[in-house]
């Protein structure tokens, strides 16, 4: 079969030598020798090179010339074939295109994701010289920010780096003419931008004199920013802006598409110029790091040399260094890691999955079909057509089919990315490459469309073939329109089964796993109850209240001022809040305690806050009281602590009345009063971590979050963000320079820390509930079939006295047969797959195997017995006579 | 119409092989071996012209052909008629006829033509 176009000479020389070759046999026949015989032949034949030429010619010329208008007539001819014969099996077409374009669709909306998040995460020139860097708290191994002499130090010791940059988040107060205004900024060291190879698309970016405190009022925005704000002039480069009451010059702008994904949406940047004591200090940390290798440095020799000047400092300042280690790993890993790139590979490959039960799924209609059709194409096959032509008919519907799954395919999955990423809360959105878009680009399409081919090539190629090799006779012969397949296909469809058994076995397996463990992410008790909580942050201009009584005095006029009269339960202040994405630390000692080694310190979390914190928060309070109004700054010094902490610290005795010194007070000495149950503060699962707490009166601070819970009576809830502008009118009535801002509840502080898991969970149930409902469909279809073939057979042992449920069992075995044959493997497959989850996911705690395991299996068992009951049922239910007689 | 003397022998076997034809599809060494049977040897003197013959005709659309297996099951082409082959047949058939009776008159007549008188 001569597909890519006939080879005309070849085909001359076959015909004129079987002439000549016929000839010679009649002439043996006649009596002649076979030397005689052939030279005759020939010589009867004439110039056998003049005519083969001459027919050579001739047929090059007809074949040219047939070549485009008679074959485009041919495909157009295949085309509308196709589409009528596709139409008069509208099933078969609908289930066909709509399992594909769901598993192209799928699969084009993740690797959507995928393009947008991971492959294009890290938008700087070379960026696989870019690292990121961080001190590490060796004996917890947690990671830390840096203080400002370790990183002066790592910066002038390194010889790998060509720069090393450093900065750190930070907010100010915008003070224009109607108003002040929070805007979210950051501090970093002059040579920030250089090191991230960006140039400002206006203006300059900093000098290196401008780190140093005085000189430092210089300040470079956004693009966004500059837009919006500044409404672009190019005037705005020497204009002011008023920060924090400070008068800053902006000197440059940045490109619009410049995105620090690691600090979010920041649109302010000035140099990180530290006071003195947080220019000395070691143990003031608080600055991450960026740096840019020299070529041909590893990300691995970064690491070790930033290790062996950690270990250096270690040696020379013990007091504040002796357990901090480094940590360095390359930027796009660390954007990943933010990104979760891992879980979304994850959700890749089971997409991928998906798309491969889909595509045998499909691999299994389009055999059906090929053997439904197999009478046509004998018929056809006598009737004169080539077999070619057939294959290529074949392949033309197979084709059509594909193509309008691509199509179906990427509008599915532009609606889905669109659908998937709109659950991604707004702040989230700041630190995913590109703000959390994925749209369907260039690339992405290329990539449906391969898929969509490479399925189209899988699935459908086999059945075509199939097809062309029928033996025309032999089909004909065959009486009644219910044509056998050849144990060939009939395997071939059964191992797809199978197939499509052990992919759902494994899909499922891991998406229960997966969702389990993410489950528990959000799950677990939080310590708190985060319904109908307001929270925003009030940042006093540190000059005006500049001395801890001021502080004091403003926040609890604050808190006067927006109490609810219905409300008995004023409002708290707490310096920091659960899931407000930072928290306080500090050492302490309890005392009496004897200490392994007088230098290492335990910490825990620690928190200054209002009476009413624990009481809006609705935490339970284990043991003792809690804070109350005589707890000022001129009584004594208390403390609660939690549960965590009794149980690691205090084992054994009472803790109401132990005395504990606080390193973030002074070292000063503070009683218990109290014990509380444990507070979440970000997405870690892990419990056990101790908290320590202590009025906010006797600790105040510039900064602090007021929490608010507003009554509820009578099934009349006031939403908490509807009281947000009587509360900023109040505080502007006391002052009007101290803004409001990051003002959310704490249900939206808690989306946005589990958000991802959330979001992932729910993509990944709805995958394997498509994957479950595939395999279904697809054990349905074999079972139906084997009984539509078989349904002769049926009426005869129905008529032979066989019993309904004697045919059931018959059907029923079959259906068992494809579950374990299927199911076994897949079990297999799928404890590797868990055992493989485990490894990689280690800081989400995944549940145990055999659970999900079993649970896998038991679904897949019920809806396999479904899926091959279905259809027996009716089977068993034919009358005899009319099966028998069926044609 | 002019016709060379080429012409009228490739005419000729074009309307031979159309005949052939009709009987059914063969290949072409059938299509010889039937055309030397029935003119007796007479009229094909190489055996090896019916091919270019049979390629023209393909490609004015007076046949089809194609691959088949042959009585002893080696591969062979086989030449079948077209709906348009059918019809020049039909007309090479009545060309011919009407010739042959026109030539059939002239060199019929047994006695000398009456023509015109000058």
């Amino acid at each position: 079969m001569r597909f890519f176009g006939p080879d005309v000479g070849a085909d001359v020389h076959d015909e004129l030598r079987f002439h000549i070759e016929a000839k010679t046999s009649e002439l043996i026949g006649q009596g002649r020798s076979p030397e005689e015989a052939r030279r005759e032949a020939m010589r009867q034949f004439g110039d056998v090179a003049q005519f083969s030429a001459l027919c050579r010619s001739l047929g090059e010329g007809q074949l040219r010339k047939t070549k485009w208008t008679d074959r485009l007539a041919e495909w157009w001819y295949d085309i509308r074939h196709s589409a009528r014969a596709l139409r008069r099996a509208p099933w078969f077409t609908v289930v066909a295109v709509t399992t594909l374009a769901a598993g192209i669709g799928g699969a084009t909306s993740v690797f959507s994701l995928v393009d947008a998040w991971i492959i294009h995460a890290v938008r700087f020139p070379d960026p696989q010289q870019l690292v990121f860097a961080r001190s590490l708290d060796t004996r917890r191994g947690r990671e830390i920010t840096v203080s400002f002499p370790d990183y002066a130090d790592l910066r002038d010791r390194s010889r790998q780096f060509q720069s090393l940059a450093a900065w750190s988040f930070d907010s100010y107060t915008l003070s224009l003419e109607n108003g002040a205004e929070r805007v979210a900024g950051a501090k970093v060291s002059p040579n920030f931008f250089a090191t991230l190879s960006v140039q400002p698309v206006l203006g300059r970016g900093f000098i290196g004199h401008e780190g140093e405190r005085g000189r430092h009022q210089v300040a470079i925005v956004s693009h966004g920013f500059w837009k919006a704000r500044l409404n672009g002039k190019i005037a705005a480069i020497g204009s002011k802006l008023d920060l924090d009451g400070e008068p800053y010059t902006i000197v440059g702008v940045l490109p619009e598409n410049f995105h620090f994904t690691l600090a979010g949406r920041v649109n302010i940047w000035t140099p990180l110029a530290p006071v003195h004591e947080d220019r000395t200090r070691r143990q003031a940390r608080f600055l991450q790091l960026i740096g840019r290798m020299k070529p041909g440095v590893t990300v691995a020799q970064a690491r070790q040399e930033l290790k062996t000047i950690a270990g250096e400092l270690a040696a020379s300042y013990p007091d504040s260094n002796l357990d901090v280690g480094s940590f360095c790993i390359s930027l796009s890993d660390e954007v990943g890691r933010h990104t979760g790139d891992q879980i979304l590979m994850i959700v890749f490959a089971v997409t991928l999955g998906l798309l491969l039960i889909a595509c045998s799924n499909v691999a299994n209609l389009l055999l059906v079909r090929a053997l439904a059709r197999k009478r046509q194409a004998a018929i056809q096959l006598s009737l004169g057509a080539s077999r070619s032509r057939l294959v290529r008919q074949a392949l033309v519907e197979t084709l059509s089919v594909f193509i309008m799954a691509a199509v179906a395919g990427a509008l599915v999955g532009w609606w889905f990315t669109d659908f998937s990423t709109g659950f991604i809360p707004y702040d989230n959105r700041g630190y995913l490459p590109n703000y959390g878009e994925a749209s369907l680009n260039w690339t992405v399409f290329a990539f449906a469309l391969a898929i969509a081919l490479l399925t189209g090539l899988i699935s459908g190629l086999a059945p075509a073939l199939e097809n062309a090799r029928t033996n025309v006779v032999s089909v004909l012969k065959e009486s009644g329109s219910a044509v056998s397949q050849s144990p060939k296909a009939k395997r071939l469809r059964l191992s797809l089964v199978t197939a499509q058994i052990i992919l759902a076995t494994i899909l499922l397996s891991s998406t229960v796993i997966l969702v389990k463990g993410f489950r528990a992410i959000w799950s677990a008790p939080m310590g708190f109850d985060s319904s109908g909580v307001l929270t925003f942050v009030l940042a006093l201009d540190e000059r005006q209240y500049s001395d801890a009584t001021r502080q004091r005095i403003f926040f609890e006029s604050v808190r006067e001022a927006i109490a609810i009269p219905q409300q008995p339960l004023k409002p708290a202040i707490a310096r920091f809040v659960p899931f407000g994405g930072n928290s306080g630390q500090t050492a302490f000692r309890v005392q009496d305690q004897q200490l392994t080694d007088p230098r290492r310190l335990p910490s825990a979390g620690f928190n200054a806050v209002s009476p009413e914190f624990f009481s809006v928060l609705r935490t339970p309070v284990l043991a003792g009281r809690i804070f109350e109004s005589r707890d000022t700054q001129d009584g004594p010094l208390v403390a609660i602590v939690n549960d965590a902490f009794v149980s690691q610290y205090l084992r054994g005795k009472n803790p109401i009345g132990q005395s504990v010194r606080l390193s973030r007070m002074k070292d000063s000495s503070a009683e218990i009063v109290g014990v509380v149950a444990e507070i979440r503060n970000d997405g870690d699962p892990h419990i056990g971590y101790p908290q320590i707490y202590v009025p906010f009166a006797q600790e105040p601070s510039a900064g602090a979050y007021l929490l608010l819970r507003p009554p509820s009576n009578a099934g009349m809830a006031i939403k908490p963000l509807e009281l947000l502008p009587e509360i900023r009118r109040r505080i502007a009535a006391l002052d009007p320079r101290q803004p409001v801002f990051d003002a959310k509840t704490l249900d939206d502080r808690l989306n946005e820390g589990f958000a991802p898991f959330r979001i992932v969970s729910g993509i990944l149930v709805w995958f394997g509930l498509l994957a479950l409902g595939l395999a279904a469909v697809g054990v349905y279809g074999v079972v139906a079939f084997s009984i539509s073939q078989r349904t002769r057979e049926i009426g005869i042992r129905a008529a032979l006295g066989a019993g309904k449920a004697r045919l059931l069992r018959m059907f029923l075995r079959q259906g068992l047969v494809i579950l374990a044959a299927g199911l076994l493997p897949g079990l297999a497959g799928s404890f590797a797959a868990g055992l493989a989850l485990r490894s990689l996911f280690e800081e989400i705690i995944l549940p145990g195997l055999v659970p999900p395991l079993l649970f896998t299996a038991a679904l897949l068992g019920v809806v396999v017995l479904v899926a091959t009951l279905l259809p027996a049922r009716k089977a068993a239910s034919i009358d005899p006579l009319m099966a028998i007689r069926y044609e | 119409m002019e016709k060379s003397s080429l012409d009228v022998v490739r005419g000729t076997l074009d309307v031979l092989i159309l005949k052939t034809l009709s009987w059914g599809a063969m290949h072409g060494y059938a299509i010889s071996q039937a055309i030397l049977r029935q003119t007796d040897d007479a009229l094909l003197v190489e055996e090896g012209a019916l091919y270019p013959a049979l390629y023209r005709m393909e490609g004015k659309g007076w046949l089809e052909a194609e691959w088949g297996v042959s009585e002893n099951n080696r591969r062979a082409k086989y030449y079948r008629l077209t709906f348009d082959g059918r019809r020049r047949l039909r007309e090479e058939m009545k060309t011919w006829t009407h010739y042959a009776e026109a030539v059939g008159k002239v060199l019929g007549a047994t006695s000398k033509p009456q023509w015109e008188k000058a």
